[in-house]
C-alpha cells in the first residue's frame, strides 16, 4: 500500500472495508487544476491592480502561488486524516469540531466589538496575525460543515426532532449574522446556504425548514434595510440598463455584461481583456469570472462552469457513496460550499442574481477563500477514498456502498 | 456507534437543484456570449476609446539665435479624490498637514479641500515644480498620501513676456495654441497624444498617474523661427519710443530679409503678455490678433512704388518721363490734390517720388490704365493672403474694375493708395519684391521644424517673378536718386545708404470719406542699398503731433535702421558705392 493513502481507518469495519482505495480520481485532479486555472486567470486579471496597489503588476500573482502551495497542503493533509477522527477527538469531553466552531465565533465576535479586524473597501473582513492576513469568515465554512455533519450523524438518542435541529440551525443563524455585519452578505448568505443543504440532507423536516427559511428571510430583509446600499443594489439589480444606477451599483454588473459580450465565442485573447483596467470592481477576486469571459469567451466560461459541474457531480457521487451518514452529510456540506460558491459568484457577475462580492474557488484570487476551498475538497477526498466500490460487474451501478459496509444490516 | 444508514432521495433533491442552477448559469452566459454581445462588444470599445490620454510634450518656440521664446514644461497637478481618504486610516488633516510642507500651501486650505467625504475631485495645486510632485509621488509611494493623485500636463511659459507676443501668440487654458505661430502650428506643437489606462477610467478604486501606457506620446515639434529676437526687441523699443513720442494709439514695424522673405522682427503696439494673455484688454474686437497680418489699411503714398513698378516694367514710362505737375489735377469726376497741395512744375519720374506726387500717380496711372494697373496690383500679391505662416492672415482689399463698387475714379485714389486696403506684410513683401530684383518671396517666420527624428528646414520660396530684374533694378535707383532730391534727408544713416518711400494715408471712415485730421503715417525703406539686408516697414497711426509719414515714420526706419546695420555688423558703405548705385539709371 502506498504511503499517501489514508493511514486512519476505522477498526470495526471489515477487512475488505478497511482496505483504503485510492481517491476519486476527477475531484483529484480537480484539485490540482482548478487552482492552476485560476493562477492563470488571476495572472492576467490582476496586473492592473496590482501595478496600481503596489507598483509590481504581478504582485498578486506571485502572491497566489503562494497561497496555491498552502492550500495544495491543506487539502493533502485533509486527504490523508480520516474524517472520522473529526467524530472522535475531544477535549474536555466536548468534540472537537465544537471547539473550532467555538473558536471562529470567538474570532468573529472579537472582531465585531473590537477593532482588531483590518478593514479594507468599507468591510471588516481581514485579522492580521504578523504578517498573515485571515478571513475567518471563509475558514468558518468548512468548520461550519464539521460541525454541522458531526452533531447530526450523531442523532442523539431521546432528543426530539426539534431540539435535535435547533442548536445547529442557531450556530448556522449566529454566524451568519456576525458575518453579515461585517458587513459581507455574500459570505453571510454562502455560511446559509452551507447550513440548509447540511440540514436538509440531515432529513430536516420540511415545516422546520420552511420555519427557518421564513425566519430567515425575515432577517435578510431586515440586513438589506439596515444598510441603504443594500436595497440600492437590489432596486440597481432589478433595472440593470436604468441610466439612474449607472454611476453606482449597477455599473458594476453592466461593465460585467459589458466584459463577457465583448468575449463573444473565443474571447479577445488571453491577457488581452480590457474590462479588468479599472472598469470592473475586483477583477482578480469576485470579478474574475467576467475577466475570463472577456478573454476565452463562451468557450472559457461554460468550460469553467463545466469543471464545477464535475466536482459537483462526483461531489454528490462520493456524499451518495459514503460509508455513513458523518461522511455523507460532510460530503454534501463540502460539495455544496464549492458548488453552490462558485454558482452563486457565476449568477452574481452574469446579472442574475443581485450584486454581492463572493469569491469564485480556487479560481479568484485570496488566501483565505482558496485554504477553506482546499479543506472542503480535502475533506472530499478522504470521503472518496472511504466509499465502497463494487467490483462484480453484474452490478449496474459502478459505484455504491456495499452492502457489508453497513455492520447493522 | 456506527452510523445510521441515510436516505439518499434528498442528496438527490440537492443535486437536481445545483444541476438547475448550472444550466441557468449556462443559458445566462449564452445570452451574454452570444445573442446580446454585438451590444455589449460595440459599448465596451466605446468606452475603452475613452480612455484618458497622455498629454505630450508640447514643442518649444525658439528664435533664430535659439533663444526660448516658449518653454515647453510637463508639471505636475496635484489632485485629490476626498472621497477616497475614508478608509485609508488617515485623516484629512494628517494628510494636508504632510502636504503644506511640500506644495506650500497652508495646511488649513489643504484640509478644507480634503475634508469633502462626498466629492471625487479636488485639484490642490497647479503645475508645481518637478521637485515637488517627485516628492509627493515619494510620498504616495510609501502609501502615505492615498486618494492623492498627480496627473501631469504641458505647461507653458514665455520668458520674454510680451516680446513678439503677436508673433508667438500664446497657449490658452483650454489647452490649444491659438493666435501667431502657437496657433498656425497648433498640430505640430502640440504632438500626438498617447492612450493610457488607468483609474481615471470611470470607477477606479484607486486613481493615479501613468498607469497602463498602450501607446506612448509623440511629442511636439519645436520652432525655430527666423525671428531675431534681438532686433525684434530694437523694433519694440523703437515703435514704443515713437508712439510715446508721437503721442499715437498704435503702430507696427516689420523687419524682411528681401532675399528670402523671412520675417526677422515683426511688432505692434498695443500688445500683451502671452504669459498672462487673459488680462490683456482691448477695444478692438479681435484683441490677440496681430494687426501686421490681421489687420488692413489704406497704405497712401507708398502703394506709388507699386504703381511705378507697373507702369516702368509695362514699358509706358521710363525714369526720364516728364508730366507737368499742378498740385491739382482732375481724373473721372474727381480732383485729386497733392498732400501738400502745392504744385512743382515740369517734372520727372523720380521727382514724383521724392515730392510723392499725387498729381504725378494720376498721370502714371492714367497713361497705363485700369488693366495694367491691376494685373501689377495682384502681381505684387494684394488682394489676397501672402501665405505667411501666422495665424489669422486676411487678404486686404482691392476693388478692381470687375467690382460694382469700382469707378473710373477709383483708379486715380487707387494708384496711389488710397480707396484700397492691404495689409503690413504684404506691403513689405511687395516692396521686398522691388528689392529682391523683381521676384516675390512668400514670407515666412519658421525656419526649422524639430520634430523627434529630423529637421525640416523651410526653402525660401519664389511666388512669382512680378517685374523684370532691370525695372527693378531702375525703381530702386530712383528710390536712391530720390532720397536724395528730397528734403528728409533720408539717403544716408550712419555711413550706410538707405532708401526708401514715406506714406501718408487717411484713414477711411466707416460712414464713407475720411477722417479730417488723423492719418496712418508709414515710412517703407530698405539698406544698405548696395546690397539690401532688409526692408522695414514702419506704420504709426493716428499720431497726433504731426500726420506726416516723414516725420513721424521716417525718423523711427533711420533709428532702427542704424541699430540693425551695427547688430548685424554689417560694413558701412563707401560714397562711390552710393553713388554708383544712384548714377546706374
Amino acid at each position: 500500500m502506498l504511503r499517501i493513502l489514508p493511514r486512519i481507518v476505522p477498526t470495526n469495519w471489515s477487512d475488505e472495508a478497511q482496505r483504503a482505495r485510492w481517491p476519486d480520481v476527477p475531484l483529484t485532479v480537480l484539485t490540482l487544476a482548478l487552482p492552476l486555472l485560476g493562477l492563470i486567470a488571476i495572472y492576467s486579471a490582476s496586473i492592473a491592480v496590482s501595478y496600481e496597489e503596489t507598483g509590481d503588476p504581478h504582485f498578486y500573482f506571485r502572491r497566489q502561488v503562494l497561497f496555491l502551495v498552502v492550500g495544495f497542503a491543506a487539502a493533502f493533509t485533509l486527504m490523508r486524516i480520516d474524517y472520522h477522527w473529526f467524530g472522535r477527538i475531544q477535549f474536555l469531553g466536548i468534540n472537537v469540531t465544537f471547539w473550532m466552531l467555538a473558536g471562529v465565533i470567538f474570532v468573529l465576535v472579537l472582531m465585531a466589538v473590537t477593532d482588531v479586524g483590518y478593514v479594507a473597501r468599507g468591510s471588516e473582513r481581514w485579522i492580521r496575525f504578523g504578517p498573515v492576513s485571515l478571513q475567518p469568515s471563509e475558514i468558518a465554512k468548512p468548520v461550519i460543515v464539521l460541525y454541522l455533519a458531526q452533531v447530526l450523524a450523531k442523532r442523539e438518542e431521546g432528543l426530539g426532532k426539534l431540539v435535535y435541529f435547533l442548536m445547529p440551525t442557531l450556530m448556522v443563524g449566529l454566524i451568519a449574522a456576525i458575518v453579515s455585519q461585517q458587513p459581507d452578505l455574500g459570505t453571510a448568505v454562502m455560511i446559509l446556504l452551507i447550513g440548509v443543504s447540511v440540514l436538509v440532507a440531515a432529513r430536516i423536516p420540511i415545516l422546520l425548514l420552511g420555519g427557518l427559511l421564513a425566519a430567515g428571510a425575515l432577517a435578510a430583509w431586515y440586513a438589506i434595510l439596515l444598510e441603504p446600499y443594500r436595497l440600492q443594489r437590489l432596486r440597481a439589480f432589478l433595472d440593470p440598463f436604468n441610466p439612474q444606477y449607472q454611476d453606482n451599483v449597477s455599473h458594476h454588473i453592466y461593465q460585467s455584461f459589458l466584459a463577457f459580450g465583448s468575449g463573444k465565442i473565443t474571447g479577445v485573447g488571453l491577457g488581452r481583456g480590457m474590462q479588468k483596467f479599472f472598469y470592473m470592481p475586483e477583477p482578480h477576486t469576485d470579478t474574475i469570472y467576467a475577466v475570463i469571459g472577456e478573454e476565452v469567451g463562451l468557450i472559457g466560461t461554460l468550460a469553467l462552469l463545466i469543471l464545477f459541474v464535475l466536482l459537483a457531480w462526483r461531489g454528490f457521487s462520493v456524499a451518495v457513496n459514503a460509508p455513513d451518514m458523518f461522511g455523507q452529510l460532510l460530503a454534501v456540506g463540502a460539495t455544496c460550499g464549492l458548488f453552490g460558491q462558485a454558482l452563486l459568484n457565476m449568477a452574481v457577475v452574469t446579472g442574475l442574481l443581485p450584486f454581492t462580492g463572493i469569491p469564485l474557488p480556487f479560481i479568484s484570487s485570496g488566501g483565505s477563500s482558496l485554504l477553506a476551498s482546499s479543506i472542503a475538497m480535502g475533506l472530499l477526498l478522504n470521503i472518496s477514498t472511504q466509499t465502497v466500490r463494487v467490483s462484480s460487474k453484474n452490478s449496474k451501478r459502478r459505484w455504491r456502498v456495499r452492502s457489508d459496509a453497513r455492520p447493522n444490516s | 456507534m456506527p452510523p445510521e444508514p441515510l436516505s439518499k432521495v434528498r442528496i438527490r433533491i440537492i443535486q437536481v437543484i445545483a444541476l438547475l442552477g448550472a444550466l441557468a448559469i449556462a443559458g445566462e452566459l449564452v445570452w451574454l456570449h452570444v445573442i446580446e454581445s454585438e451590444k455589449f462588444a460595440a459599448e465596451a470599445q466605446r468606452q475603452h476609446q475613452n480612455d484618458t490620454q497622455i498629454v505630450p510634450q508640447r514643442g518649444s518656440i525658439l528664435d533664430t539665435n535659439l533663444t526660448l521664446l516658449a518653454t515647453a514644461e510637463y508639471l505636475a497637478n496635484i489632485e485629490a479624490a476626498p472621497n477616497q481618504l475614508r478608509g485609508t486610516g488617515r485623516s484629512a488633516r494628517e494628510i494636508a498637514v504632510e502636504l503644506s510642507e511640500l506644495l506650500g500651501i497652508p495646511p488649513e486650505r489643504l484640509a478644507e479641500l480634503l475634508d469633502q467625504p462626498d466629492k471625487t475631485y479636488a485639484l490642490l495645486a497647479r503645475g508645481v515644480a518637478p521637485n515637488v510632485s517627485d516628492r509627493v509621488k515619494r510620498l504616495k509611494s510609501t502609501g502615505k498620501a492615498l486618494g492623492i493623485f498627480l496627473s501631469f500636463a504641458p505647461y507653458r511659459t514665455y520668458p520674454f513676456g510680451m516680446l513678439a507676443a503677436h508673433v508667438v501668440g500664446f497657449y490658452s487654458r483650454s489647452g490649444a495654441g491659438q493666435y501667431g505661430v502657437e496657433g498656425y502650428y497648433e498640430e505640430l506643437l502640440r504632438g500626438s497624444p498617447g492612450r493610457r489606462l488607468s483609474s481615471s477610467a470611470p470607477f477606479g478604486g484607486e486613481a493615479g498617474e501613468a498607469t497602463w501606457v498602450l501607446q506612448h506620446p509623440e511629442p511636439g515639434a519645436d520652432l525655430v523661427l527666423t525671428l531675431d529676437s534681438g532686433v525684434q526687441h530694437i523694433v519694440e523699443r523703437e515703435l514704443e519710443a515713437a508712439l510715446e513720442e508721437h503721442g499715437a494709439p498704435s503702430g507696427t514695424i516689420i523687419v524682411m530679409d528681401p532675399r528670402t522673405g523671412a520675417v526677422i522682427a515683426m511688432a505692434s503696439r498695443p500688445t500683451y503678455d502671452s504669459n498672462s494673455y487673459q488680462e490683456f484688454h482691448s477695444p478692438d474686437q479681435d484683441a490677440y490678433a496681430n494687426p501686421a497680418i490681421s489687420m488692413q489699411y489704406e497704405p497712401g503714398s507708398t502703394f506709388k512704388l507699386i504703381t511705378l513698378a507697373g507702369a516702368l516694367d509695362a514699358g509706358v514710362i521710363t525714369p526720364e518721363t516728364t508730366f507737368f505737375d499742378g498740385g491739382r489735377v482732375e481724373y473721372g469726376g474727381v480732383e485729386i490734390k497733392n498732400w501738400d497741395e502745392k504744385g512743382h512744375g515740369e517734372s520727372d519720374m523720380t521727382d514724383l517720388i521724392a515730392h510723392s506726387s499725387n498729381v504725378g500717380a494720376v498721370y502714371v496711372g492714367s497713361v497705363m490704365g485700369s488693366d495694367i494697373f491691376y494685373k501689377y496690383v495682384y502681381a505684387f500679391g494684394f488682394g489676397e493672403p501672402t501665405g505667411v505662416d501666422l495665424w489669422g492672415e486676411i487678404g486686404g482689399e482691392v476693388l478692381d474694375p470687375s467690382s460694382q463698387a469700382w469707378y473710373p475714379s477709383s483708379l486715380a485714389t487707387n494708384v496711389f493708395g488710397q480707396g484700397i486696403a492691404v495689409t503690413p506684410l504684404q506691403l513689405t513683401a511687395a516692396v521686398s519684391a522691388i528689392v529682391n530684383d523683381g521676384v516675390l518671396m512668400r514670407p515666412y517666420i519658421v525656419q526649422e521644424i524639430h520634430s523627434e527624428d529630423r529637421i525640416e528646414r523651410t526653402e525660401p520660396t519664389a511666388v512669382r517673378r512680378v517685374v523684370r530684374p532691370e525695372t527693378a533694378r531702375t525703381l530702386v535707383s530712383m528710390l536712391v536718386a530720390a532720397s536724395k532730391r528730397s528734403e528728409s534727408k533720408m539717403h544716408f544713416v550712419d555711413g550706410y545708404a538707405i532708401a526708401g518711400k514715406t506714406g501718408t494715408a487717411s484713414i477711411p471712415l466707416a460712414g464713407g470719406g475720411y477722417h479730417d485730421r488723423l492719418t496712418i503715417a508709414s515710412y517703407v525703406g530698405f539698406g544698405p542699398v548696395e546690397d539690401p539686408r532688409f526692408v522695414i516697414l514702419v506704420k504709426i497711426d493716428k499720431p497726433t503731433r504731426e500726420p506726416w509719414g516723414s516725420l513721424v515714420a521716417a525718423p523711427v526706419f533711420r533709428a532702427v535702421a542704424s541699430e540693425l546695420f551695427r547688430y548685424y555688423h554689417i560694413p558701412p558703405s563707401t560714397s562711390e558705392q552710393t553713388s554708383h548705385q544712384g548714377s546706374s539709371s
